[in-house]
């Protein structure tokens, strides 16, 4: 048989993938490594197929509760297909990441493969139910990895990410529910949901928007809903926090914008949701700096920075210009590839140097070289450096934001200051200054692990030089949606 | 008279016919031959099993119409020999060797033929006796294993609360009785009822005798202590099946044959539901027996699929009922695999203890004794996993389907809050599983056992393809169960 | 040439990323690589500016970048000169370097050459976003340079406080350029490329003149930042932290110029709005005041060195300022003032690092007598002073004079002549506080402890000897001695190709008047007498010692307490930095604790205590159970009744 372009496809591969590497427990490490890389290879085919990134392309469609008008429906548009790219990318480098490290191969990999059908899934439903499926379904693999490889206080933060979110979710799910019923369209299509949307009484419609409103912020996540974020991505292992913090934040922020954000037009106290979004988006940026100034804990600090840099969707969505939005979804993929490097980084230093907490640390430049070049390259470009990708995305942002919602914008730079601060803080302790000798002996970094981050660090650097490729796919669908707003 | 005309009169009772046979060979084999009535056992339910499904869409009533053999009372039957399947392919290891054995079958055969009745019963009194007769062998199986005083206790207390609640149930219908001056359901169904307080006596009594099956709050109480004291076996049949006999009651008695009296049980019902869940839930947070822990859950779930009764009896749209209803049923069909393979896993791993004869100063099924499950017993572990999410309704789970039809029911009639106080609660529920997947999966084994029993492992394995089935490949099942359910429109 | 113009700044680029990576292994650390890249933008610079200066034509190319950005070149009279000097100084320090920063590792040729390419970008960026790019990664180069001995605490620290000082400027920069999209989108909406500089000048009349205000403050706050100008001028001294070239190069010459830069680059938006250039006169002679008097009582030669350096950014400014009166000019006189700066300060820099080099300290009290031993670094120190106090024949004369002639005029022509005396006392303070550093280091008898001090090696003097001529002659030759003021006219002309620049036109939007003032030739002799006075002062203090500077100079002085303590400073920015915003860190992190833990630990403890309460109902004896039961069905029956 020949083998053909689907969705399909690339959410199966690597769920085929997870049972052989369970199966065939010595080559774990290769199938996992080779499965994962199968949907970038896909998805990189499709960008370069890909005609009219403002519609939906490969799109299939299969029965699978007709009783309910659910049906397994999948598509890609300029919006999702940066997504699996970046999905792609973070994968296989992560799994090189953890190849020497001391996790059981047969039940890690196979997780991290079940996790990446899960986010591919997530990010191609065209099905609510599916959506939300695929949406729960990341739960599960993390939920183990957490708590089977994470830190001293594993179980505690597993079980918290597990139902905290799982609530965000359960409440989507409702509104989704009563926007099925009340619209009385009998499918579960994503886009004719949406669509119906409109039809809905006004007071309804406002609890709906907020409800499905509401499982994205908390995945997002955006303060105040963030309760469950510091221990899982600090209790989580390194790879699990890579991959929570560089995509499963990113399914939050992916729905407001696929889903939320059409509807926002149709919502009757309009300029109010504005208002608590840009507010959410401004509190989530200054409030995350905020505290990741007061950490000691490098893996905290990066944790609520995440928590800030993510802020800047919300300031895209409620920005409502083509410009801001680009540049929102721009900082999805930018903040993808330099958070995982950021917690690929404190990985490596903890287990180098058995600490993570700054104090500790110091003058670890002399020691690790290699580490602290990479550091100041991700922590550089995570506080905005020009010329990496996180700055373009956040200059779109807040630039196309300002016509709109200037004192927004203004606020949010504050933040922009605080972030440069804490970095360059951070580093100046833990890098620089003569090297604490109790540390001991610590060596830099091995061959194995460097690979991933330096490509990670070199496409921070590509992208921020050259944005266009992937800009482009976001622009063609923020245009289609500021004509539809 | 000749054999073709029994069949064709009475060919629909077969299956009930069949199985009762194999009761009574059984009992007189076991006198000689202990070692194949398990297989027998299974033969003849396996083959009760074929004959319903092969007359799946009948539609026929017998007995001045007192029995009524349709779609509905046939789903039911399916879903009580699955559950007896699997409670026969475990007890054959549990049992193996076991002098009684002989009377374990029969009971168990004679049981679900007690509910295949109820399945069928079109009348206050076929349903009673049915009623009883699925009852009443099961609180001889509660109390089988007679050198565990725990078994006793249990079989003993299921009793007690059984006649008092059958006593409950009687009183009610004969209440009913008395006001209409008929037993037949179908006649029920056309009386209209002044209200009166023998109207609602009536109607209060009949869902607390009901309840009890149900082990609704709060006729549920009895529910723990026997799950817990009784065979694990045993535990997964009450839990998985004759609770099924209860709601199956329910449905005939109230939804189809009280159906006048929508408004009065709607209010009851919602306070029962909305208790229930969230007692078993909350409950069920701080249990260390896990078969305490699936009674409280399985509580919960009756508080879940009590809903369809709140929902039916708020509206009389069709569509809604039928997705009610539909639920309801689907939700019943994959309960007994999640609930009946968590207790047959629970099972499973009390048996390989007491096989590998390792001292614990806890109770058999107590927590620790599933600390890390996954390396001692990886089949077990990872069905009980499933088993466990799919209860908290985790998505691709027979759970995940179940609770999306019945909650999406509740809010299509109108009752939201009813659908968020539940969403709230299987939320909350997701704590003590996961609690439990935990322990199992990231916790250091505290012995070793030998190899997982075979059958055990059989009979789990069965429950996990049900469960994934019903949760992967929904369509076809969801659209038996809406075809059942529009009985009730 | 201007077909090679993009290779001006792509060069060093090459040159980075060759030593970066190969330069371990070649020999001097591959030092002569970037030497050679910027050889190549010196020439490329030259033969541009000889081109398109008899036309006085302006080069621009442009290539779409992405979304509305786009990326391009911008070559008029105004980058010209300054590409010349930024490349040519640059090629200076670089060969300086060779020996200076011999076996210091490749890394350091590396990040100067990548400075190098930035600072040229900054100079020929076309748009607001290419600019902004560039005037990161200088400070990022910056950065690492002050950092470059990372070892040390201090240097680690001071690095810090750099960047996150002219971050400060920067976010004002950025919320300038904000602003600027925001209003080309709203009165240009045609326009394809908003952040173009020609665009915006083309559409400066269409903004409100209170907008461009607001946008130029702005400008001048990132100005401010990167020019260390008051109150960001603090990060500037403790930059000295890094090797000496580097203080020469981008703490002198090119990056602290960049701000100035900047306001000459968007003077036509200056000069439309409103109040901005009288602000930015003000500030300019402010900071040149304040800078000189606390460059007075310092005893590290370098940040002597850096004072004086912010207080001659202040005078730039002031330039800029007086444009307000004088027009276009003004850019030119900063411009003059500028390059000749560059040059007298870099060889100021690079003598002070060949007596360093000679020493090993920075602290002129343990200095000394050096001029016998280090003739040549000596007198070309002479000479950098003599221009930096601004004796005449040396450019420092030349260049100042115009800058506070044109601030006269600004007095005279606004009749607001605070700036101009500012300026004017500042003659005074910057002759002592430079010949003070200079007689302490030259003059009367060694006081070095241990070591016998002697001339540097020809690499590092010969790059003095043309710095010290280029001090010499440069503002003489290119703007006085022949005939007119060439060099300012031809500077001050770099908008007139742009469309929507004219002078006219902006004045009356911003609302200064400009006009021709005549000067009191009298009145222009003052500097010179007030430089001589204070070299005077200098040397009866410090090589004459009658009055015994002690005497003045001694902690109980409160006026030196003031100086010594640089105003405070320490205690204020620990204030804004430790207390307000650790503060608010703090405050933040009680929140999280209490409100967004505690929240979920109450919830799960009530679902813990609940599930408790109820479990005590089950008894486990059978008459409870019972009870329980014939209580709901009696219960649920009343109830019912009740409620029907």
């Amino acid at each position: 048989m020949v083998f053909t372009i689907t969705i399909s496809s690339m959410i199966l591969i690597p769920f085929i993938g997870a049972l052989l590497a369970s199966i065939f427990r010595g080559g774990a490490k290769a199938i996992a490594l080779v499965f994962s890389l199968v949907p970038l290879v896909i998805s990189l085919s499709m960008y370069q197929q890909i005609h009219d990134p403002s519609t939906l392309s490969y799109v299939e469609h299969y029965g699978w509760i007709s009783a309910l008008g659910i049906s397994l429906k999948f598509g890609i548009d300029g919006l999702s297909l940066p997504l699996l790219i970046l999905t792609g990318i973070v994968f296989p480098l992560t799994i090189i990441y953890s190849w020497r490290l001391p996790y059981t191969p047969h039940v890690f990999y196979p997780l991290m493969l079940v996790l990446e059908s899960a986010l591919i899934g997530v990010f191609t439903a065209l099905d609510f139910i599916i959506f939300y499926i695929f949406w729960e379904l990341t739960l599960i693999p993390l939920y183990f990895v957490i708590g089977m490889f994470g830190g001293p206080k594993r179980e505690h933060a597993a079980i918290k990410f597990f139902i905290y979110t799982h609530v965000g979710s359960l409440v989507m799910l409702l509104g989704v529910f009563a926007l099925y019923f009340e619209s009385g369209i009998g499918s579960f299509d994503l886009l004719s949901l949406i669509g119906a949307f409109s039809t809905l009484s006004p007071d309804l419609r406002n609890i709906i928007f907020l409800a499905i409103l509401f499982g994205f912020l908390v995945k997002l996540p955006s303060v105040p809903f963030h309760g469950w974020l510091p221990d899982a991505y600090c209790e989580a292992p390194t790879p699990g926090t890579v991959v929570i913090a560089s995509l499963l934040s990113k399914m939050g922020a992916y729905g407001i914008l696929r889903i939320s954000l059409p509807m926002l037009p149709a919502v009757p106290s309009l300029s109010l949701f504005v208002k608590i979004l840009a507010i959410l988006g401004v509190v989530s940026i200054l409030y995350g700096a905020f505290l990741a100034l007061a950490q000691t804990d490098l893996k905290r600090m990066i944790a609520f920075s995440s928590v800030s840099h993510m802020g800047y969707v919300l300031i895209g969505v409620a920005s409502f210009s083509a410009l801001s939005l680009s540049g929102a979804m721009f900082q999805m993929f930018s903040h993808g590839l330099i958070i995982a490097l950021l917690f690929m980084l404190v990985g490596v230093i903890q287990s180098n140097t058995g600490t993570r907490m700054i104090p500790e640390l110091g003058g670890i430049a002399n020691k690790m070289p290699v580490v602290a070049f990479l550091v100041m390259g991700g922590f550089l470009a995570s506080l905005g450096l020009p010329g990496m990708s996180g700055f373009v995305a956040e200059f779109l942002t807040l630039m196309g934001a300002y016509p709109s919602l200037p004192v927004y914008v203004l606020l949010a730079l504050i933040g922009v200051l605080i972030t440069a601060s804490y970095y360059i803080w951070a580093m100046q302790r833990a890098l620089f200054g003569p090297y604490n000798e109790n540390l001991g002996e610590v060596k830099d970094v091995g061959a194995i692990q460097m690979l991933p981050m330096a490509i990670l660090l070199g496409l921070i650097v590509l992208f921020g030089l050259n944005p266009a490729p992937i800009l482009k796919l976001f622009e063609a669908v923020s245009v289609m949606v500021e004509v539809l707003i | 008279m000749n054999v073709d005309w029994i069949l064709s009169n009475y060919g629909v009772l077969l299956p009930e016919a069949v199985l009762t046979l194999f009761a009574f060979a059984i009992l007189l084999i076991g006198l000689k031959y202990r070692s194949v009535l398990g297989y027998l056992a299974f033969v003849g339910a396996v083959v009760s099993l074929g004959l319903v499904i092969m007359n799946f869409s009948v539609n026929a009533t017998l007995l001045y119409n007192s029995l009524v053999f349709d779609p509905l009372s046939q789903f039911f039957k399916v879903v009580f020999l699955l559950v007896t399947l699997l409670t026969i392919i475990a007890s054959i290891r549990y049992y193996h060797g076991n002098v009684h054995q002989g009377e374990y079958y029969f009971l168990l055969l004679i049981a679900t033929v007690g509910m295949m009745f109820v399945a069928s019963a079109n009348d206050l009194v076929s349903l009673f006796v049915a009623f009883e007769l699925g009852s009443i062998a099961t609180y001889v199986l509660a109390a089988f294993d007679k050198d565990n005083p725990r078994s006793i206790e249990a079989g003993f207390k299921y009793f007690m609360i059984g006649a008092l609640s059958s006593a409950i149930l009687l009183l009610g219908m004969s209440l009913l009785y008395g006001i209409t001056g008929t037993t037949n359901f179908t006649a029920l169904s056309q009386m209209s009822f002044e209200m009166s307080g023998y109207t609602l006596a009536a109607l209060v009594l009949i869902i607390a005798g009901l309840g009890f099956k149900m082990a609704l709050v709060p006729f549920h109480m009895w529910a723990p202590d026997t799950y817990q004291g009784a065979p694990t076996v045993v535990s997964a049949m009450l839990a998985a099946g004759s609770k099924k006999m209860g709601f199956v009651a329910a449905f005939k008695l109230i939804i189809l044959a009280l159906i006048a009296l929508r408004t009065e049980w709607y209010m009851v019902f919602a306070i029962i539901s909305v208790i229930t869940m969230t007692y078993g839930n909350l409950v069920a947070l701080t249990q260390r027996s896990l078969k305490r822990m699936l009674a409280y859950s399985s509580i919960a779930q009756a508080g879940y699929i009590a809903m369809a009764f709140v929902v039916v009896s708020h509206t009389n749209v069709d569509s809604v009922v039928n997705l009610a209803m539909g639920g309801a049923l689907f939700y019943i069909l994959s309960h007994a695999f999640m609930k009946g393979g968590a207790f047959l896993a629970v099972g499973a791993v009390g048996y390989m203890l007491l096989r590998d004869r390792i001292k614990v100063d806890v109770e058999e099924d107590d927590i620790d004794n599933f600390a890390g499950l996954s390396k001692t017993a990886p089949i077990t572990a990872f069905s009980l996993a499933v088993f466990l999410f799919a209860l908290a309704g985790i998505p691709l789970t027979a759970g995940f389907v179940s609770k999306l039809l019945i909650f999406s029911s509740a809010i299509y009639g109108g009752l939201a809050w009813l659908a968020v106080i539940a969403i709230l609660n299987s939320a909350l529920s997701l704590f003590y599983y996961a609690r439990v997947v935990k322990v199992m999966y990231w916790d250091k084994p505290k012995f070793v056992l030998k190899g997982e029993p075979t059958a055990y492992v059989v009979a789990v394995l069965l429950a996990l393809l049900g469960t994934v089935l019903l949760g992967v490949y929904p369509g076809p099942f969801v659209d038996v169960a809406m075809k059942v359910a529009e009985v009730f429109l | 040439m201007q077909e090679y113009a993009v290779l001006v700044p792509l060069l060093p680029i090459f040159g980075f990323i060759l030593t970066l990576f190969l330069g371990r292994k070649l020999p001097g650390q591959g030092s002569f690589i970037p030497v050679l890249a910027i050889a190549g933008s010196t020439i490329i610079s030259v033969g541009i500016l000889l081109e398109i200066y008899p036309s006085g034509e302006v080069i621009h190319q442009s290539w779409h970048w992405f979304s509305l950005i786009n990326i391009g070149i911008l070559i008029d009279p105004l980058a010209a000169v300054m590409l010349c000097m930024v490349s040519f100084v640059s090629l200076i320090i670089h060969i300086y370097s060779i020996e200076y920063m011999k076996g210091q590792g490749e890394r350091y040729y590396a990040e100067t050459s990548l400075f190098t390419a930035g600072m040229l970008g900054v100079v020929i960026a076309d748009n607001l976003f290419l600019f902004f790019l560039s005037w990161e990664l200088v400070g990022l180069c910056s950065y690492l340079l002050i950092g470059y001995w990372y070892r040390k605490p201090s240097a680690a620290s001071a690095a810090k406080k750099a960047f996150l000082v002219t971050r400060v400027g920067d976010v004002l920069f950025l919320a300038g350029i904000f602003i600027t999209y925001a209003n080309m989108v709203k009165f240009a909406p045609d326009s394809q490329y908003p952040l173009s500089f020609l665009e915006i000048f083309r559409h400066i009349t269409d903004i409100p003149p209170l907008q461009l205000t607001l946008i130029t403050l702005l400008f001048l706050g990132g100005a401010a930042g990167k020019s260390g100008q008051f109150p960001l001028h603090i990060w500037l001294p403790d930059a000295m932290e890094g090797p000496t070239t580097v203080s020469a190069l981008i703490h002198a010459a090119t990056m602290v110029t960049a701000g100035v830069y900047l306001v000459a680059r968007t003077f036509p938006m200056f000069l439309a709005a409103p109040h901005s250039l009288v602000v930015v006169a003000y500030l300019g002679a402010f900071t040149a005041l304040i800078a000189a008097t606390m460059g007075l009582v310092m005893n590290d030669i370098k940040r002597v060195l850096a004072y004086s350096t912010i207080s001659q950014l202040g005078y730039m400014m002031l330039a800029l300022g007086s444009g307000a009166v004088i027009g276009m000019a003004a850019v030119g006189i900063a411009m003059l003032h500028l390059i000749s700066h560059a040059f007298f300060k870099a060889l100021l820099f690079l003598c002070s690092g060949s007596v360093i080099h000679a020493t090993h300290t920075n602290d002129i009290r343990l200095m000394g007598g050096l001029l016998s031993k280090m003739k040549i670094t000596g007198y070309t120190m002479l000479i950098g002073s003599l221009a930096l106090a601004g004796i005449p024949i040396t450019t420092g004369y030349y260049s100042k004079d115009a800058i506070l002639e044109a601030a006269l005029e600004y007095g005279l022509g606004s009749g607001d002549l605070l700036p101009y005396l500012m300026g004017l006392f500042t003659v005074l303070l910057t002759a002592i506080y430079i010949f003070r550093a200079w007689f302490m280091t030259f003059v009367g008898k060694s006081r070095l402890p241990k070591g016998e001090p002697h001339e540097s090696p020809w690499l590092m003097t010969v790059p003095l000897i043309i710095l010290a001529f280029c001090s010499l002659v440069f503002a003489g030759a290119v703007n006085s001695w022949f005939g007119g003021e060439i060099f300012v006219e031809y500077v001050g002309r770099t908008f007139e190709r742009m469309a929507g620049t004219d002078p006219e036109v902006l004045s009356l939007m911003g609302g200064y008047h400009l006009m021709e003032v005549h000067v009191e030739h009298s009145l222009l002799i003052l500097p010179l007498v007030l430089a001589v006075v204070g070299i005077l002062i200098a040397g009866m203090l410090y090589w004459a010692k009658k009055p015994d500077p002690e005497s003045v100079v001694s902690p109980t002085n409160p006026i030196y307490r003031l100086l010594i303590t640089k105003y405070y400073e320490l205690p204020i920015i620990d204030f804004i930095s430790m207390r307000i915003t650790m503060g608010v860190a703090i405050l933040t992190k009680l929140v999280e604790r209490i409100f967004i833990d505690g929240s979920i630990w109450i919830i799960t403890q009530a679902g813990f205590l609940f599930g408790e309460i109820l479990r005590m109902a089950q008894s486990g004896i059978v008459r409870h159970y019972a009870t329980a039961i014939a209580l709901g069905t009696g219960l649920l029956i009343l109830g019912l009744w009740g409620w029907l």
